[in-house]
């Protein structure tokens, strides 16, 4: 090699005010994209999640010849799969050819309503799914696994106490779950699109 | 970004910010978000400047730390785009051959040994180099021998 590396630089860059600097445009599409594609990505894996629990739990009650308790509680987990689902539609529906601002505005919206719904639901709705599995246990004692665990005498009323105390426990334990999974999941994500919507709104200013 | 900021005080500087940015990626794209990133972490961190060095010192980290954080960040996605034939649709002085060789030979160098010699080549001083690098003018003395004598074996027989 003749030429020295400071050479070929210099030679090449004789002329540094010729150098194009690339257009400062679209500057948060990329960093968007990538954290919307994230979110999305998330949400479909938790949500898709439950499937195989669902399979899980069908497997899990026929171990116990529970069939008809196992496949109630696949149902109902099938329910929830169902219930994402649509909340996650949600998102489909906000218009693509706004704005990038007013996308992930209109997306940190959406967001907050499926967390809402989401909340609500392991909340009020979950603890009432395990008080319905306690009515059905009950009501096929005869032939149940749990029936070793209820006694003949043990009336309807006490049942549905006992199912409500758990239900209260498995409220207690769904809200931290929420918030635990939230946290770990999605918290990185929302404070990533916080922080380009901010950026965003004082890039506008 | 105000547009004056832009013309003021990042577009003067701009050619170094094109050439680090060039040094670590290896896609007009990625290049693109490289230079749109440093210049948008510049504009945001000119209140953190305290003029206790050059200005052009202060573009010259940002934009380094830039390129370091956003060639791991690639690295780990494992994303490379398509090669640069295009970007010399936009600059000239990349259709330059041999400054391609140094680019290519350059880019097989550690990350921090590539931000050195782009410092030595832009002509900033072992001082200087060393205050951006975060080490002794001796060591980036040592290193720059070193790098340079790596860079001969790499291009030896390319150039002419």
């Amino acid at each position: 090699m003749e030429k020295s590396i400071e050479k070929i630089w210099n030679e090449a860059f004789i002329d540094e005010q010729s150098l194009i600097a690339p257009k400062i445009n679209n500057l948060y599409n990329q960093k968007s994209k990538s954290v919307i594609h994230k979110i999305k990505r998330t949400y479909e894996f938790d949500n898709k999640g439950l499937i195989p629990i669902a399979i899980l739990v069908v497997i899990g009650a026929a171990i116990f010849s529970e069939y008809f308790i196992g496949l109630y509680g696949a149902f109902l987990i099938l329910s929830l799969y169902y219930f994402n689902t649509r909340l996650l539609k949600k998102f489909t529906l906000i218009d693509i050819k706004s704005d990038n601002l007013t996308y992930l505005k209109r997306y940190r919206e959406v967001m907050n309503s499926v967390m809402k719904a989401t909340k609500r639901m392991f909340i009020f709705i979950l603890p009432l799914a395990v008080l319905s599995i306690f009515i059905l246990a009950f009501n096929s004692k005869e032939t149940s696994f749990l029936s070793t665990y209820i006694n003949p005498d043990t009336s309807f009323i006490e049942i549905l106490g006992i199912g409500f105390i758990t239900a209260i426990i498995t409220s207690i334990i769904c809200f931290f779950s929420y918030m635990i999974s939230t946290k770990m999941l999605y918290k990185p994500l929302i404070d990533k699109l916080d922080a380009i919507i901010n950026e965003m709104e004082t890039l506008q200013q | 970004m105000s547009n004056d900021f832009y013309i003021t005080s990042i577009l003067p500087h701009s050619g170094i910010i094109i050439k680090i940015c060039r040094a670590y990626t290896d896609s007009e794209e990625d290049f693109e978000d490289f230079y749109q990133e440093a210049c948008l972490q510049i504009w945001k961190s000119r209140n953190a400047f305290q003029e206790k060095s050059k200005w052009s010192t202060w573009v010259y980290r940002i934009t380094l730390n830039v390129c370091l954080t956003l060639n791991k960040r690639n690295k780990r996605k494992h994303v490379y785009g398509e090669h640069y034939s295009e970007l010399s649709e936009h600059n000239k002085a990349f259709e330059n051959e041999h400054l391609n060789l140094l680019y290519d030979a350059i880019k097989q160098l550690s990350e921090v040994d590539r931000a050195i010699i782009l410092l030595h080549l832009e002509e900033n001083p072992y001082k200087e180099i060393a205050v951006i690098i975060g080490t002794s003018a001796n060591n980036i003395a040592v290193r720059i021998n070193r790098i340079k004598k790596q860079l001969k074996i790499l291009l030896d027989g390319k150039i002419n």
